[in-house]
Formats: structure tokens, C-alpha cells, sequence
């Protein structure tokens, strides 16, 4: 059965006129072009054959219908007269288009686009005098056959790049009828050779183009896809005919991107630039410098205006911000492609939030609009701008490397694990210098504000463990030479010997000699806080953060934290100084764990209410949990001198008892000077709930007593200890270690997607009780990832480091949100 | 500190570092020798890399690691190395000597040279740059 | 040497190691007969077992299979028609060798693939052009389409994978094979730097 020509005219449609929501009939390149011009917006003009006439064209045995190619001639002259253009002819600026496989579903084998699809010999010599540029003209052309080549030719276009050379270079030379006309005769010479004869004439190559992309729908591999996927085979593909338009045609005349609101601060107005006479390429290329759309030259300021107004209109249809893609081509602006706009953090934060005032989107879809890594880098401090400017300026830059993980930090330079962890242990801020790092440096890692490596990449030890720890760590230092023997480096013609202050910057990978100050900046804040706010509305989750200082309680405070923990005792012992009365301590009760000692344990007391008022003060209101020390961890071993000859009972979570009243009276001594009401006192490492009532008598009941769990043996016990009251926090990272029996060394390396069945079962059983009891999950590192499958046990209270809770309140949200929309 | 003995281009970026004695593979029969020893895991292999395909199976049976005089990560051997995650330092000069190769103009006493300097060496290598590979004796 | 014996033996020439299996589903040879033959081959000490069943030629067997080629191709040596298709095959073969490491080094990124895939049909095409000079290379065709339908059924391992009749293995092959069908030694035939 054949159709009348009448069918086929019908198949070819000006996209103005199409239901821009029909994309199985029309193809998404089309329904997108008619989405823009029902919202008002120039696109360059365009027709579409829409997918039925695939299906007529296989069913007749390849035969194009009768009255599609009139069809689209039709259409050309229609764009001909759009653009006051000629499409192959003799006269006038050529029309050139680009043409375009669409079907409803993606798949292999189908055609590539082909541009620029209108030139001849004779054109392009039309072409260069209507653009003043020869060499813009004569590209053009050779691209076409480039394409036309591989596309709809299936000759590879190094063959034929490779078989022009000649007589391309002499066109390019001097571009005239006789070096246009030599080179599209040797172009035909090299096709014919490869694929038979060669259409020159535009309307006979447009015909090509279109018979190629029936084609292909049909190749073997689209037919096998189809089958593999249960596709059906009469779905069709469409092909889209658009008016290619150029930025250096007529006056005035230009490409450009433009942004609907600022990408690095959200502010909403228009931001872009344009390259006055410049293809889209070289803006991006960034061979020449653009102009900003802020000081537009005279003759594009209503171009700008009529911007502003397009950006309003797709804001409103697309309820997002945008990048948009433009070309001006003699005066007349058109819109080449809209999406989503690439934005800093701080602008993601500030256009979610704005748009919900603004009533665009609602404070659910805000909350997915902005990820974890965007959160993360809006709470980390940063080094102040000016002081970075001004020690550049002085020449203070050592050398820069490969940025592994973002942050900033200062401290002293120090070049082996050792030496951090003693420098730290006396409350000194290092920076670990090292030609290169292992897991036997994990301890100095720990120890370190910041990292840097001479040797290694993105991938090193180091940059994994340090982006694991949310350190900054910059690798790869090629200019910096290590001396061991001499403890010091070499860098930039500089000697830096142990002890001096450096700063590292593991965003940009600079080395700067000296400290510079850092703060959070505080200007994203509160719209930081209110997304979250809108995020934890979500998911009901509580965050503590963890601090052992006072920029990180204040820290808290800004980024809406319940309260502050878990702070291990012995960083903040470490913190004043005070960490070898405490060593001493525990060697004199080694000795002899029940002779009393008044001077050591007033010592020790004493010690413990220093180290705490200063938090306790910064924290004001904000609870704080506190966690004694624990003698068997790796730290302990490292620090105490002659650890292993300490007796064995003191390694039991109650075995310094006398220690532990000591704490006690120094914790209580703190509230009483400071009036902070919110103190818990914390046991480490218990393995039953009896321990922990043990551990509550010797604390006495003036202060709140909890534990922290930290191996699976206690977790039998998990029903007594929700019936408890008794604050209790689970340490993941360590809990995941011990029931995985992995040595410490290893801790930030591993990371694990899901947690052990068996601690999943035996976490179950502390949640889910109708007891009042707080029971908190402490995330840290890789473990944050863990936090929706704990979510989903039930549990809500969680605390993490204050560079994390940000991210954190924002996954759990996410997570919320995802499982249920419309929650 | 650490002593380079020469450098390359890295066939793929890794923190693999492999250790070995250096061992000059010059044809198929010595390739074959070494897989039936059952000691292919103890050598770094040395090959000219001009005649690449040879090496392929060392690769299959579990060679640690591969440095080449010639020839770029963009080569059957690269590629391979890549697919077995064998650690492969392409084209490697001496630190030592500022002969290099040039192709189609480098005679046999460049890599005679390096032969020279590198086998029987005990050594590791280092892939952890994305673009440099490094050969530094233990 | 019998086809039979020139095509099993071959094969193991071009992969260099292989066992008896890869050289049936390679050869289309069913697998007794490649069996039988390497057994005889084993025998005269033309193919060594290495281990785990893999089988690579001894100096005699390599030896062996260049004279097969020299006499079999002799004429093709000579004809420019093949030299020209050579000149043609190196061109594509820098373009895949550049296409393949650069999926490899992006991480496998899926949208480099189309690209790769259509180096592949072309160089289908081609052999297409040469077939009738030297028919056997009609299984390379064969190959190539299989390996090709199974990317696209999702099977990404019949891209480089040497564990399976893979793209970059037939490519690698048949490298070798043209290369010796023209008696040219590897080092000539490297990609330019």
C-alpha cells in the first residue's frame, strides 16, 4: 500500500506548531525547541519529520514517503524566509542547518548530528564575504564534509582529511572560486573513490542526511538493542532540520553564555559574557577575552534587556536557575540551549532558598537541590582571603602540589609520625612533611592539622586517608625535597627546617610559609541553616558535634548542633598542657592500683577541671558529653611510656577507680566554676550494662554518667541499657573494627558500603523502646555514609565532626525525602 | 631517600609498587623460559617494546610489573597492561645518561645502555603519578 | 601443513598464549579436531604447554607457521591493492589504539563507547574490501559482530577483557596477522609517538 504525497507533506511540521509535550511523536531535540517557543523564546528556526515516517519508510521497502522531501522543501523555504538566507542557489548569505536523529528512547547505532549542511563551492565564497573571515568560512565548510563523511557516508574523515591536504591548505592560503572549486573537486574524487557519487547540491545532501537517519534506525545494532530491551521496532525515530545561525554575521553580531543568577554567589541577576563576532568555541576555548554582560557595548544593550527577560520566563517554567546558550547573528538575538546553570556551593545554598521565598520550588525540593560535598565545603574554615593575598605578595608561596583533600590548615612542620604525635600530645598544631606516607604513619596523620607528600598522586596513601579524616592534604610537592637526615625540606630555593609554621591550602595545593588565620565564613550561614532546618523537619535527626576547642563549639552553636560530643577527656587534657599529669597517674596506679595518692589524684582532678572550663564555658547551654580515657586504645599505647608493663587490671574500664573518682571531682569542680548544667561523664570500652552502673556509683550522683559502646560484648546487653536512662553513644568506626577484628592502622583506609549483619542485628535492639533513654550514633570519616542505614533502624541522635553535620543533616533529609516525596 | 634509577611515561596511574629483580626479556623463547621456571613473579620484566606482543603472555600469567623502551601508553601493550592492572612504566630513560629514544633514529646502544644499567637490578617501581613512572632500586 | 593445522597453529602464533578452547571458538575449527591437531603439534614439539593449559609455540612452530605464511601469501606481498588497504587499516588502528586507552583511562565511561563501537563497524567495512584477496579474514568480521552485540547486550568485558574473545583481542590478532600476511616485522609497525 502506498501513501499520497499528501501523507508525507503531513509528516513535516514547523516546530512552532507542535505539541512540545509529545516527544514519542516528535523526538526530544524538536519537543524541546517547541517547549522554548511556547514560552516566547527566539530559537533559530526549525522543522521536524516526526516518527511516523520511519515506520512508512521500512514498511515500503526503504522508500522515503511521497511528499516528505516536498515536505521539506517547503519547510526550507519557510526558513529561508525566516532568516533572509538562501539554501543552495546563487545568491545571498547561504542558509546552512544541522540535522538531527531523535527518538523517544536512546539507543546504538543511531545517527550523529550532522552541521553545517548547506555550502557548495560557491556559497562558501558567499559565506567568507558575509563574515569577512576566509578562514570561519572555509572551516565551516570542511567540517560539513567531515561529517557528511562519517555520518551519512560511513567513509572514515581521516581518509578524506588525509586525501585534501593539498588542496585545503591551498584554499586556505587563498580562499577564491578557483581554490574553492579544486577542493570540491578533490573532495568528490576521494568520496567517489570510497562510497560512489557524491551529492553536491544542499537539497540533494539534506535528502542523504535524512535517508541516513531513516537508516539507521533500522542498523543492526539499533534492531539488536530493541530486541534486547523489549523496544518495539514502529516506535520511529524523528529528525529534527534546524537554521544554523553564526556570531560574526552582520553587526552587531556575537556568542555568549549567560546565567539567570550569579553561579558563585546566587545573587539573582543576569551574569554572563559574550565574545562580540565570536563563535560559541572561543568562549569557551578562551583564546580571546569576553565582554561581561554587565558592560555590554552600547549596541547590545537592548540584546541584554531581552536576556533578562528570557531568563525570567525559563526561570518560571523551569524553577531552576540557568545556563543559557546564545547567539546574536546580525542584531537578532537567538537562545541555542537552556539547562541547568553549574553553581558554586554558596550559590546553590542561596538560589534553593531564595527560590522558596520566592515560591518557585517547596522547601522539599530545595533540600534535594543541594549536595553533601556543596554543604561540606560551606562549613569548613577557611584561611582569610587578604592574608593569603598579602603573604603571596611577599613572596611566602613555598611551592604548590596536587590538591588531594580540600581545607585548610597551619602548623609546624614536622616530618615523621613520631614527632607529630609528641608535638601534639604537648597541644602544638603540626602539618606532617613526608616524602611519601604508609599505614604505619597513621598515628602522625592523626595527629597532624594538615598533610603534604613530595611524591604521589590523587590515589596515595595519604590522599585517601586524609580525605577519609576530612584533613587537608596536598601530594605530588615535585619542587619539594625532603631531608630526612637533616629534618628539613627544600622548596621554592628555600630551606624549611622542623618547627616552622607552614600553611596548606588542599583546594588550590599551595605550601605557604607561616600561619594564616582561618575562619568559618560566615556569610552562607544562615541560608546554610535554614535548608538544613528545612532537611532535619525531614528526617527528625538531632546532630551533636564534636569540639575540643572553642572555634568549633561556636561552630556548632552557628550550624544549630544540640550539643557538643563526644570530646575525649584526653584532648582536651592534651589541649592545656596538662596530658603528663595524667601519664604520670596512670604509672603510679600501675604500680599499685589501690594505695592511696592524694597528691596524683588532686593533680589529676585539678588537671581535669582546667581542661574542661574552657569548653564548658564556650558551650553555654549546648549539652556536652565527655569521654574518660581508655587505656587500651592505640593512642594509650603509643603515649604511655612502658605501656605494656602497666598491669593488666588498669586496662579494665573500671580499673583505675581512683582515677576515675579523680575525673569526677575535677568534671563537677568545672560545672560548679562555670554553671554549666549540661555535663555528662562518659565510659569507655565497657562490655556490660553492670560495668556501666559501676562506673555510675564511683562517678557519684552529682553528674549525668553514660558510656560510650565501643565493642559488640556490651551490645548483649542492649535491652538493660535502653531501659537505663543513661546517655549512651555508639562509636561506629570502632564498633565496625572490633567485630571485623581489623587492626587500628587500618581504620581510615577501609571503607566498608554496609555494616556487618551482625552489628546491624545487635544495634536493633537499642532502639525502638519506649524508654527515655538518649542513644547516639558517632559517625566520623567513611562512616557517615552509614548514617541512612542507622536512620532506618531508628535511630535519630547523631554526632560527627563539625565539618561533617552539615553534610550529615543533609543526607538524612535526602534520604527522607527519596524513600518518600511526599512525606 | 629514595634512589631513582629511571623514568618513563606511566601506563596507568596506581598505588601498586612492585618489587622484583630486573629481567631483560629480548624474544618469545625467553618469555617462555621464564613463565615454565614458575619465577615470572619475582622479576620486573625489561623489554624494547618495539615487539610488544611477545610480553602478552607474562601478562596473563601474572607478571608483577613492566617497564619498556619504547613505545607509548597508547600502544596494545598499554592497554593491556591497564586491563591486568600490571604496573608499566612506557619508554623509560636513565637518569643517569641523556640518551633518549627518538623513533626511527635511535640505534641499539640506547638500549643496550639501559640494559646495561638495569638488569639484574633489584628495584621497585612507582606508578602513583598520573603522567611519570619511576624505576627506583631497593 | 594442512588448513587445519595452518589455522590452529596460527592462532596461537597471533595470541601468543591461548588454549585449546580460545583457538576453536577463534577458528570456528570444531574442538576435537584443534585438539587432535595440537596434540600432533605437542608431539613434534611445535607447541608447548606452559601450564594451566596454556599452550604457546615453540621456536620451531613459529618458525613453522612464518614459512606457511610466506608460501600462502607470497603473491599478497606483492600486490599494492593489499598495501594500500594496510596503509588505510594503520590509520584506523592509531584512531582505536587512542579511542580504547582513553575509555581505559576515563574510567570506563560509557558514552565514549558509541564512538569506539563505530571504529569497529568501520574497520568491519573495510575487511568487507578485502575479503576476497584473502577469505579467511571473513571470521575476523564474524568475530568483531559477535563481540559487538555483546557490548551492547551490556557485556562491557567484550570490550578489552582478555579472558574472552574481546574486541581488543580480535583487534590485537588481527594486527599480527596482516602484519605477517605483508612479512613485516613488528618494530615498523608501532604507532608514531
Amino acid at each position: 500500500m502506498s501513501h499520497p504525497a499528501s501523507t508525507g507533506r503531513r509528516l513535516v511540521h514547523d516546530v512552532d506548531l507542535i505539541d512540545p509535550l509529545d516527544v514519542a511523536r516528535f523526538g526530544g531535540k524538536a519537543a524541546g525547541l517547541a517547549r522554548m517557543r511556547r514560552l516566547g523564546l527566539r530559537v533559530p528556526p526549525a522543522f521536524v519529520v516526526e516518527t511516523a515516517a520511519c515506520g512508512i519508510y521500512q514498511s515500503e521497502g526503504r522508500q522515503i514517503p511521497l511528499g516528505i522531501l516536498a515536505g521539506c522543501r517547503e519547510q526550507i523555504a519557510r526558513l529561508e524566509a525566516q532568516t533572509g538566507k538562501a539554501f543552495g542557489g546563487d545568491t545571498g548569505v547561504p542558509l546552512l542547518v544541522s540535522v538531527r536523529s531523535g527518538a523517544q528512547i536512546s539507543m546504538p547505532g543511531m545517527m550523529d548530528t550532522v552541521l553545517n549542511l548547506g555550502l557548495d563551492r560557491r556559497s562558501v565564497l558567499r559565506l567568507a564575504a558575509a563574515s569577512g573571515d576566509p578562514s570561519f568560512a572555509l572551516d565551516t565548510w570542511t567540517r560539513f564534509w567531515s561529517m557528511f563523511s562519517d555520518i551519512v557516508l560511513d567513509v572514515d574523515p581521516e581518509v578524506l582529511a588525509d586525501g585534501i591536504a593539498t588542496e585545503r591548505s591551498r584554499a586556505a592560503e587563498r580562499l577564491h572560486a578557483d581554490t574553492a572549486a579544486a577542493l570540491e573537486h578533490r573532495v568528490i574524487e576521494v568520496l567517489a573513490a570510497e562510497s560512489g557519487p557524491v551529492p553536491l547540491n544542499p537539497h540533494e545532501q539534506l535528502e542523504a542526511a535524512v535517508r541516513a537517519v531513516l537508516d539507521s534506525w533500522d542498523s543492526r545494532r539499533a534492531r539488536l538493542y530493541r530486541e534486547h530491551h523489549g523496544i518495539p521496532h514502529d516506535l520511529g525515530t524523528a529528525i529534527t532540520v534546524q537554521a544554523m545561525v553564526f556570531g560574526n554575521l552582520g553587526t552587531p553580531a556575537g556568542s555568549g553564555v549567560a546565567f539567570t543568577r550569579d553561579p558563585s554567589t546566587g545573587a539573582p541577576r543576569l551574569y554572563g559574557e559574550y565574545l562580540a563576532g565570536g563563535q560559541g568555541e572561543e568562549v569557551v576555548a578562551g583564546t580571546r577575552t569576553p565582554v561581561g554582560l554587565d558592560a555590554a557595548e552600547a549596541d547590545w544593550a537592548s540584546i541584554v534587556t531581552e536576556l533578562e527577560g528570557y531568563g525570567q520566563r525559563l526561570e518560571q517554567e523551569y524553577r531552576d536557575a540557568l545556563d543559557i546558550e546564545f547567539t546574536v547573528e546580525a542584531g537578532t538575538l537567538y537562545l541555542l540551549q537552556v539547562r541547568p546553570a553549574k553553581r558554586s556551593a554558596a550559590a546553590a545554598v542561596h538560589i534553593a532558598t531564595a527560590m522558596v521565598s520566592e515560591g518557585l520550588i517547596d522547601p522539599a525540593d530545595a533540600v534535594l537541590r543541594v549536595s553533601r560535598d556543596q554543604v561540606k565545603r560551606l562549613v569548613s574554615p577557611e584561611f582569610d582571603q587578604e592574608a593569603v593575598d598579602s603573604a603571596r605578595a611577599s613572596g611566602h608561596l613555598l611551592t604548590k602540589g596536587v590538591p588531594a583533600s580540600p581545607g585548610h590548615g597551619s602548623g609546624e612542620a614536622v616530618f615523621d609520625a613520631d614527632r607529630a604525635v609528641e608535638h601534639a600530645s604537648a597541644g602544638r598544631e603540626v602539618v606532617l612533611v613526608r616524602p611519601t606516607t604508609s599505614p604505619q604513619d597513621l598515628r602522625g596523620i592523626l595527629a597532624a592539622r594538615a598533610i603534604v607528600t613530595a611524591r604521589g598522586g590523587a590515589t596515595s596513601h595519604a590522599a585517601v586517608v586524609s580525605r577519609a579524616l576530612d584533613k587537608p592534604c596536598v601530594v605530588g610537592c615535585e619542587d619539594i625535597e625532603v631531608r630526612l637526615e637533616e629534618r628539613a625540606f627544600v622548596a621554592g630555593g628555600r630551606r624549611v627546617s622542623e618547627g616552622t609554621t607552614i600553611s596548606v591550602d588542599g583546594a588550590t595545593g599551595e605550601i605557604i610559609l607561616g600561619e594564616l588565620p582561618r575562619r568559618v565564613p560566615t556569610r552562607n550561614l544562615d541560608a546554610l541553616n535554614e535548608l538544613l532546618d528545612w532537611a532535619d523537619d525531614r528526617s527528625g535527626a538531632t546532630l551533636w558535634t564534636e569540639a575540643t576547642s572553642a572555634l568549633p563549639v561556636e561552630l556548632a552553636r552557628g550550624t544549630g548542633a544540640a550539643g557538643v560530643g563526644i570530646v575525649p577527656l584526653t584532648d582536651l587534657l592534651q589541649a592545656v598542657g596538662r596530658l603528663p599529669v595524667l601519664l604520670k597517674a596512670i604509672e603510679r596506679y600501675s604500680a599499685d592500683p589501690d594505695a592511696p595518692e592524694a597528691d596524683i589524684e588532686v593533680a589529676v582532678a585539678d588537671a581535669t577541671a582546667t581542661a574542661l572550663e574552657p569548653l564548658l564555658a564556650a558551650a553555654g547551654d549546648l549539652a556536652v558529653d565527655v569521654r574518660v580515657p581508655n587505656l587500651t586504645s592505640g593512642r594509650a599505647r603509643a603515649w604511655v611510656e612502658k605501656w605494656t608493663t602497666l598491669a593488666p587490671h588498669l586496662l579494665m574500664p573500671l580499673g583505675a577507680r581512683r582515677l576515675i573518682a579523680a575525673y569526677a571531682r575535677g568534671a563537677l569542680a568545672a560545672t560548679q566554676k562555670t554553671g554549666h548544667t549540661g555535663l555528662g561523664l562518659l565510659a569507655a570500652g565497657i562490655t556490660s550494662a553492670e560495668e556501666l552502673e559501676q562506673f555510675a556509683a564511683e562517678v557519684g550522683p552529682e553528674l549525668t554518667v553514660g558510656a560510650v559502646l565501643q565493642n559488640p560484648a556490651v551490645l548483649v546487653d542492649a535491652t538493660d541499657l535502653a531501659a537505663g536512662g543513661r546517655p549512651l553513644w555508639i562509636d561506629l568506626a570502632e564498633l565496625v573494627r572490633t567485630t571485623l577484628g581489623r587492626p587500628e592502622e587500618l581504620l581510615y583506609t577501609d571503607s566498608y558500603t554496609e555494616l556487618p549483619p551482625l552489628l546491624t542485628q545487635l544495634l536493633a535492639g537499642l532502639v525502638g523502646t519506649d524508654a527515655q533513654t538518649r542513644v547516639g550514633v558517632r559517625l566520623t570519616g567513611n562512616a557517615v555514609t552509614s548514617a541512612t542505614a542507622l536512620h532506618d533502624l531508628g535511630f535519630r541522635v547523631f554526632s560527627s565532626t563539625p565539618a561533617q553535620s552539615g553534610e550529615l543533616r543533609l543526607l538524612l533529609g535526602q534520604h527522607v525525602l527519596e524513600e518518600d516525596p511526599h512525606d | 631517600m629514595s634512589n631513582v634509577l629511571a623514568e618513563g611515561y606511566n601506563a596507568f596511574e596506581t598505588n601498586k609498587s612492585p618489587s622484583g629483580r630486573v629481567k631483560y626479556l629480548s624474544d618469545p623463547p625467553s618469555v617462555m623460559a621464564l613463565i615454565r621456571s614458575g619465577r615470572l613473579g619475582e622479576h620486573i620484566l625489561l623489554v624494547r617494546g618495539g615487539t610488544t606482543t611477545f610480553l602478552a603472555p607474562a601478562l596473563s600469567m601474572g607478571a608483577i610489573g613492566v617497564i619498556t623502551m619504547s613505545g607509548a601508553p597508547e600502544s596494545h601493550l598499554g592497554i593491556l597492561s591497564r586491563e591486568f592492572q600490571t604496573p608499566c612504566v612506557m619508554t623509560a630513560w636513565l637518569l643517569s645518561s641523556s640518551s633518549r629514544y627518538v623513533p626511527g633514529e635511535t640505534d641499539d646502544s640506547h638500549f643496550d645502555e639501559i640494559v646495561k644499567a638495569l638488569d639484574g637490578v633489584e628495584v621497585s617501581l612507582d606508578c602513583s603519578d598520573s603522567l611519570v613512572g619511576r624505576v627506583i632500586a631497593l | 601443513m594442512t588448513d587445519e593445522e595452518f589455522l590452529a597453529l596460527n592462532s596461537i602464533y597471533l595470541k601468543k598464549i591461548a588454549t585449546s578452547a580460545a583457538v576453536s571458538a577463534s577458528t570456528g575449527l570444531p574442538e576435537q579436531a584443534v585438539e587432535r591437531v595440537l596434540a600432533g603439534a605437542e608431539a613434534s614439539g611445535r607447541v608447548i604447554d606452559v601450564g594451566q593449559g596454556m599452550l604457546m609455540l615453540s621456536e620451531d612452530g613459529v618458525h613453522a607457521v612464518l614459512g606457511e605464511f610466506s608460501e600462502r601469501y607470497a603473491a599478497s606481498r606483492e600486490d599494492q591493492v593489499v598495501e594500500d588497504w594496510y596503509k588505510r587499516f594503520e590509520l584506523l588502528n592509531s584512531q582505536f589504539l587512542k579511542v580504547v586507552t582513553d575509555w581505559q583511562q576515563d574510567g570506563g565511561d560509557l558514552s565514549k563507547l558509541e564512538r569506539l563501537l563505530k571504529l569497529v563497524e568501520r574497520q568491519v567495512r573495510a575487511l568487507g574490501h578485502i575479503i576476497d584477496r584473502i577469505p579467511r579474514y571473513g571470521v575476523y568480521s564474524q568475530r568483531f559482530t559477535q563481540a559487538i552485540e555483546a557490548v551492547d547486550k551490556g557485556q562491557i568485558a567484550y570490550l578489552v577483557s582478555p579472558d574472552v574473545d574481546s574486541i581488543h583481542s580480535i583487534w590485537f590478532e588481527f594486527h599480527e596477522d596482516i602484519l605477517t600476511v605483508l612479512g613485516r616485522p613488528r618494530d615498523v609497525a608501532e604507532p608514531a609517538e
